[in-house]
């Protein structure tokens, strides 16, 4: 059974051979990490990171990790790329350098980087004093070079693996306040609902073409991301994503099934308060899960039959604080809980950090590959 | 005299429903009201911040969310915008004063400014430094506006750890017990109190928020 076999009988709550595996992000503050884990492992470093995990040049160490998925992500135009830098620990790694250590993405957004130089902090939203939307250019979605190396890894990778793609990092929720600052956006679905139902319906027209986009590209699962949840609960209240979000996200996901696609989607923390939601529109995989906000047993007993787990190893306290034997009891745990029926694919629950430990981060993937055999004992 | 009594607690009362009920169309009308009717703007702001204690429990039943959280602090400070020029600075006196600021290497500030919102709105007097801050301007701060709480919030594990340079940096300082720290966020966890030396160790905003309250009804009583 290849990784593209195992990848989708898990999705159809199937049993495969074994549990399958997910590379994770390695984007900003998780990049120095991933360098040290490529030193450990006598592996050349990388020049770039990524949302989802597994550029061209970390094959050999998504190979070594045993990922069952590979993920591309849609870029900025090539015209756009030509006058940019590329910065791994930027959230939106290519810009404009428009001051010192501070890069304008395509869509006007400003970053600098951090005094720790390991993460990068919005400085400027383009939208934060904008009355008329009509006066805010929104990028082409049809310009040149967004999806050639999609398609290009995408078609490289598919007959082996599941291929996840990714619009550019975020959705709608996150997206609109990097636009529009975070305080600003809240208050406006409060008090000037017309101008975040005009913003959302334009973030909707750009996702929709992009999503229908990745698919002719050869994507198998659209990935949506977007942070709503914190540690203890939704960040968005789930009466407003109701309102604002969960409509539109029903009409990309409606378009990525007819195309055949699955849909993953990621939002940190307890999102417990729209799961059902989540699944009345279709969404098939449900990632990262953290067992710090949500109790991953209890998910599967829940929504198992409905819901794929994806992630569930945690990176807040496992990975940097725990033992060796601590990470394989709690794979081992992950395995016995979740596993039955298929619909478990087993990651560390976000970007691991720097200071997690390098055999902690790869013990996650060899103990599944030792003990997640099916049929599970 | 009864009937203007009543007069003013239904225009109090509206006021404080205006917060809790997030209404932020009546809110500002109807402070403007209560100070042409001479209703005292001190009783103004006890109600408004009333309002904001029962949007905490509410977030703390789960009824409300960060959203509601962040929503309730943005008319408080619109509210604060029309009340301040009829309060006088002598009688507006603050609780406390707290320096609070997201630690080096940390950009992330939700939780901080939700944090911030809340305080404020108790009558703290809040030293916000923002994000990313160096632990020796903690400190500094702290000496320079004598003040009794330092809050650092963290939300990724690697940078829970400049915590511990803060208090370090205070007992050289001569503020180790004079100044209290407490460290939240997502990824902050109960050893950490002991570990860095810390007063207190929360994951979550609202639940912060009453430890220094408490803390302060502490030292008063």
């Amino acid at each position: 059974m290849n990784s593209r076999e195992r990848g989708i009988r898990a999705i159809e709550h199937e049993e495969p051979d074994r549990v399958p595996l997910e590379g994770v992000a390695w984007a900003e503050w998780s990049f120095p990490f991933l360098q040290k884990v490529l030193s450990y492992l006598g592996l050349p470093q990388v020049s770039r990171g990524g949302m989802l995990g597994a550029g061209e040049e970390m094959e050999a160490f998504s190979r070594r990790l045993g990922a069952d998925f590979r993920a591309v992500s849609m870029e900025p135009p090539e015209e756009f790329r030509r006058r940019a830098v590329y910065d791994p620990l930027f959230h939106q790694p290519w810009g404009i350098q428009v001051a010192p250590e501070t890069l304008e993405d395509e869509w006007g957004v400003r970053r600098q980087l951090n005094a720790t130089k390991t993460q990068s902090r919005i400085v400027y939203h383009p939208l934060k004093d904008l009355e008329d939307l009509d006066e805010y250019e929104f990028p082409d979605i049809d310009a040149p070079g967004r999806f050639d190396s999609a398609e290009k890894l995408a078609q490289k990778w598919r007959d082996e693996y599941l291929v996840s793609g990714i619009w550019n990092g975020d959705s709608f929720f996150c997206h609109a306040w990097y636009l529009r600052g975070f305080q600003k956006l809240i208050r406006d679905m409060y008090s000037n609902p017309g101008f975040v139902e005009k913003l959302f319906d334009r973030l909707l027209e750009f996702f929709l073409a992009a999503t229908k986009r990745l698919i002719e590209a050869g994507v198998d699962i659209l990935a949506i991301a977007d942070d709503v949840a914190a540690q203890t609960g939704m960040i968005i209240s789930p009466k407003l994503w109701r309102r604002y979000v969960k409509p539109r996200m029903k009409t990309i996901i409606d378009e990525a099934k007819r195309r055949g696609a699955y849909v993953l989607y990621h939002t940190d923390g307890d999102c417990r308060a729209i799961i059902p939601d989540l699944i009345e529109i279709g969404v098939d995989i449900l990632n990262p899960i953290q067992p710090e906000c949500m109790d991953p047993a209890e998910i599967k007993r829940d929504y198992g039959e409905e819901l794929t787990l994806s992630g569930t190893i945690s990176i807040q306290d496992t990975l940097p604080y725990g033992s060796l034997k601590e990470v394989e009891e709690e794979v081992l745990t992950r395995i016995e809980t979740c596993a039955h029926g298929g619909g478990l694919i087993l990651s560390p629950s976000n970007q691991a950090l720097l200071d997690s430990k390098v055999e902690n981060f790869l013990a996650v993937y060899d103990t599944v590959k030792k003990y997640g055999k099916y049929p599970i004992r | 005299m009864r009937d203007r009594r009543c007069l003013l607690l239904s225009s109090l009362s509206k006021i404080r429903d205006c917060i809790v009920g997030l209404d932020g169309d009546n809110l500002i009308a109807s402070i403007k009201d209560a100070l042409k009717d001479g209703v005292n703007p001190y009783e103004i702001l006890n109600f408004l911040r009333s309002g904001m204690e029962e949007v905490g429990r509410l977030y703390e039943k789960g009824e409300y969310f960060i959203s509601e959280l962040v929503y309730a602090g943005e008319l408080m400070k619109s509210a604060m915008e029309v009340l301040q020029p009829h309060l006088k600075v002598d009688q507006a006196s603050s609780k406390a004063s707290i320096v609070l600021g997201s630690a080096l290497g940390d950009i992330h500030d939700i939780g901080k400014e939700i944090v911030k919102s809340l305080l404020v709105s108790a009558g703290f007097e809040v030293h916000d430094l923002g994000v990313d801050v160096p632990p020796k301007a903690f400190v500094d701060k702290a000496g320079e506006v004598n003040a009794e709480i330092i809050g650092i919030s963290a939300l990724l594990s690697t940078t829970t750890h400049a915590a511990s340079e803060v208090v370090k940096l205070l007992k050289k300082a001569g503020l180790k017990g004079k100044v209290k720290v407490i460290l939240g966020g997502a990824a902050v966890r109960d050893w950490m109190v002991k570990e860095f030396g810390v007063d207190a160790a929360v994951e979550d905003a609202v639940e912060g928020v009453k430890i220094i309250k408490s803390w302060v009804e502490g030292a008063k009583t």
